[in-house]
């Protein structure tokens, strides 16, 4: 089974990315950067999630990211892409960390998919120490986007 | 007696505008529709916050054992709502096709209404 690199490397990566190509500043803040293993789905994590991957949110998000790849693994669900956004509600003075996985499947399927992932999120989530909890319950959303409309990678 | 209005009217509406396929009025649908499913949820969360009501619904319907994915549907459809009335051009490269948007919408608000209805 494909096993993602933790965030840490990812970030490590990313590090050692900018070190070997010239920085581009004008365009730095608003490009996503993509951290990709040969035989595992790319994932990119937004500037815009950046503020809000606390040490507490990073780690929780760490050991959802390898429940979702469990669980696309275990349900035969192709996944292209994983993205990690920042998502900030203009009306409602909130900010969400919301994990997308892209996959090829049509839609029905992609939602019986997700509806699957649910079950498995609340179980992990009761699982978790209890600080850990409002943090997978309240900060980080999970989203499921089917290959209709993927965008080009 | 008045009676309210039945939130699915809502839907009504958002079914009638999409007919029309320029971007307005599909975003209007969309936005027609999260209306919908989230006056649906309200009133089966009870939520009587006025104050950030829509996380206050999302996080309502999560707390609902077996309801995580329709909680999480739906604060999907919010997110699609938002971007709808605030991003003239959306951030994302990949909402800005608005009848695939429209399509989705339609695509969550079928599979998560039954699943509130049962609530």
């Amino acid at each position: 089974m494909p096993v993602y690199n933790t965030l840490e490397k990812e970030v490590q990566e990313i590090e050692k990315h900018k070190e070997r190509k010239p920085v581009d500043t004008a365009t730095l803040t608003s490009r996503p950067v993509a951290v990709e293993a040969s035989d595992t789905p790319s994932l990119l994590i937004h500037p815009s999630a950046r503020p809000l991957l606390t040490a507490d949110v990073h780690a929780t998000l760490e050991c959802l990211l390898r429940l979702l790849e469990s669980e696309a693994h275990t349900q035969g669900v192709p996944v292209s892409k994983i993205e990690v956004h920042g998502f900030a509600d203009p009306e409602e003075d909130t900010d969400t960390v919301v994990v997308t996985q892209w996959v090829g499947v049509p839609p029905q399927t992609a939602l019986a998919y997700w509806d699957h992932l649910g079950a498995a999120v609340e179980a992990w989530t009761e699982q978790l120490p209890s600080e850990r909890v409002p943090i997978a319950a309240e900060r980080i959303a999970i989203e499921v986007r089917w290959d209709a409309d993927a965008p080009a990678t | 007696m008045p009676q309210p209005l039945d939130p699915l009217a809502f839907l009504r509406v958002a079914q009638v505008l999409a007919q029309e396929a320029d971007e307005a009025t599909l975003r209007t649908a969309i936005g027609r529709a999260y209306y919908a499913l989230f006056l649906v949820a309200r009133d089966k969360t009870r939520v009587k916050s006025t104050r950030a009501v829509h996380t206050e619904v999302v996080s309502a319907v999560k707390k609902r054992q077996g309801y995580r994915a329709t909680a999480d549907q739906l604060d999907a459809l919010r997110r699609l709502r938002v971007i709808t009335d605030y991003q003239l051009l959306p951030d994302d490269p990949a909402m800005r096709d608005w009848s695939s948007n429209w399509t989705k919408a339609q695509t969550l608000v079928n599979h998560i209404l039954p699943k509130l209805q049962a609530w």
